[in-house]
């Protein structure tokens, strides 16, 4: 009986914190989704039109967009680059391989508000180095961080050719910001890979290279289908963490980006609760938001999982 | 020159390319912050200072408390450490070795925080923190930080690595659970405290979004808000922001470079970042 008593003492403290900041507040935030309030003392309840408000809201859906190019253009290129990394230093005989590891890890220990400041000064127009190489290649300068045309539609330019609005791409504004966050993620991706492949017993590649098979072979049929669970893991990783980017878009873009074209879904979350007090609104926008990544990360479990070697 | 000596070549310049790419950023908020303000202007792209100088950096920290901003996220980062690690210690080791009613359904509420996004919590979690008067103090910084699933997760399954004859051992002799925890378990989990300790720490000092919302008082900024905001104030220029973003990010690559063991490990089995 007294046992008992002693083991709920002992988990009492992080139950204390988990359910005052946690659960609490998840619940009381479900609740003013369905009510209008500035934080005054009147608080109206208000049904469903919050969401039915941001359903209609052209600027709620242009930030998915936005954050849907973030994420599409930090995951792949992050976990590509990753790979080869990993490729590249997974021989640990090889000599400086711990050297570059701890090289290619410093971005990620690094702050997105420091490394963002240090981007804003690369991607400065008229000082910056970005452009400087630029110049020196004989190209035009670039408006890095006030453009708001989209890179594709850029590219198609020149053919006189103008693309549907979903496929102009990312405005040049948050691709810099795609660029910083594939530079912190990369080494991420590249750690998580190496001790992936540290799993693929070497024997798998001894017998593939008796059976006359070549590095891109055994790369396909070995490694790549051997780490697919790896990749499954980085892909559910950096979709839920990179939805959620915030930092960086409002230290290199604190308006919310040119024609807000960096405004993406947490940045519009952020300035609708703490810039113009819609607290009912906001809370509806994160349950919203939310809910999709839910989806997203069970549609990668469920579809994906199925063509996933667990060996 | 064989085929494999070629190969190797290879490996190694296309690494070192990488490693110029992923190493400029720092290196050029770094020159930047020794350049004079001439230099900055009418040579921007001059690969060293041709006259280096410490003046940025003296006039960071009379532009702005940075001092005080560093102290902060010390307090904070290490408060929140410390606190992380008692909590977890005493939960893990009643989820990994107690036997209680609703043992595993606590468990997994627990585990159920890790899902719920920081997003959908910050507007609330900033409403209680005010209701509690803890706006703009170190309590109200560290408190909703101050238990973490993760955290009691990793330790419960190190804690259940550990053999149960130790903790007998200690039963005989008479020790209370907390005697056991602090004189078996504690001893015996050092390296998994130091990944936690080591993870938690870093997460707060680069920790943004919090400090930004429950924050007023220029005393009170941590290093990450104080160099965000930095960033907007009028009359400051470009030598200047590098040397504060230079000071910010310079202490978590010193523990990083002393500790890069536990940091890797601790970042890919947590799964989070800053």
């Amino acid at each position: 009986m007294k046992k008992r008593a002693v083991a709920y003492l002992f988990i009492l403290p992080a139950a204390l914190v988990l359910g005052i900041f946690m659960f609490y507040p998840l619940a009381y935030s479900f609740m003013i989704s369905f009510t209008q309030w500035d934080l005054s003392a009147t608080r109206t309840y208000v049904g469903l039109s919050n969401y039915r408000a941001l359903i209609v809201s052209p600027d709620f859906w242009n930030s998915v967009l936005y954050t849907v190019y973030y994420v599409l253009g930090v995951l792949p290129v992050s976990l590509v680059i990753g790979l080869g990394l990993a490729l590249l230093l997974r021989d640990s005989s090889m000599r400086g391989v711990g050297f570059f590891r701890t090289i290619y890890f410093m971005p990620v220990v690094t702050s997105p508000i420091a490394a963002a400041m240090g981007f804003s000064w690369i991607f400065h127009t008229q000082l910056g180095y970005a452009n400087h190489l630029i110049d020196s290649f004989g190209g035009e300068p670039v408006n890095w961080l006030t453009n708001y045309n989209g890179i594709f539609q850029l590219l198609f330019d020149r053919f006189g050719v103008e693309l549907p609005r979903v496929l102009q791409g990312p405005s040049v504004a948050l691709t810099v910001i795609i660029l910083l966050g594939i530079w912190q993620n990369i080494g991420y991706a590249t750690v998580v890979y190496l001790a992936g492949l540290q799993g693929i017993p070497q024997t798998y590649y001894e017998a593939a290279r008796i059976d006359g098979a070549n590095w891109g072979k055994s790369f396909r049929r070995i490694t790549l289908p051997l780490l697919s669970p790896t990749t499954l893991f980085l892909l559910v990783m950096f979709t839920i963490l990179s939805f959620q980017v915030f930092g960086p878009v409002q230290v290199m873009t604190p308006q919310g980006g040119p024609l807000q074209t960096t405004s993406v879904i947490v940045f519009r979350l952020y300035q609708q609760a703490f810039a113009f007090y819609r607290f009912g609104y906001a809370s509806a926008m994160a349950f919203l938001a939310f809910s999709m990544i839910l989806i997203i990360t069970l549609m990668q479990l469920k579809y994906i999982e199925r063509r996933v070697h667990y060996d | 020159m064989t085929k494999r000596h070629v190969t190797l070549a290879i490996k190694y310049a296309v690494l070192a390319a990488g490693a110029i790419i992923m190493l400029f950023p720092f290196y050029w908020a770094l020159s930047t912050s020794f350049k004079e303000l001439r230099d900055i202007y009418f040579e921007p792209y001059g690969m060293f200072p041709t006259n280096p100088t410490f003046s940025n950096y003296i006039s960071v920290f009379s532009k702005a408390p940075f001092g005080r901003y560093l102290l902060n996220s010390l307090v904070v980062a290490a408060g929140t450490t410390f606190l992380q690690l008692v909590t977890a210690c005493l939960s893990a080791y009643a989820f990994a070795r107690m036997r209680f009613r609703g043992r595993e359904i606590i468990f997994f509420l627990f585990l159920a925080t890790m899902m719920i996004p920081q997003q959908i919590l910050m507007i609330p979690q900033y409403l209680v923190v005010m209701r509690l008067g803890m706006g703009d103090t170190y309590q109200g910084l560290i408190l909703p930080y101050a238990a973490t699933a993760v955290s009691i997760f990793f330790l419960r399954q190190f804690f259940r690595t550990i053999p149960k004859d130790f903790e007998d051992a200690a039963i005989i002799d008479g020790c209370g659970p907390l005697r056991i925890l602090r004189y078996v378990f504690i001893p015996l989990s050092k390296p998994a405290l130091a990944t936690i300790s080591i993870f938690v720490f870093m997460w707060s000092w680069n920790n943004y979004f919090w400090p930004l919302l429950i924050v007023d008082s220029t005393e009170m900024r941590t290093i990450q808000l104080g160099l965000a905001l930095f960033r907007t104030e009028g009359g400051i220029q470009w030598g200047e922001f590098m040397a504060g973003t230079v000071i910010s990010t310079l202490p978590i690559l010193i523990l990083y470079f002393i500790a890069q063991k536990q940091f890797v490990k601790g970042i890919t089995l947590t799964g989070m970042k800053g």
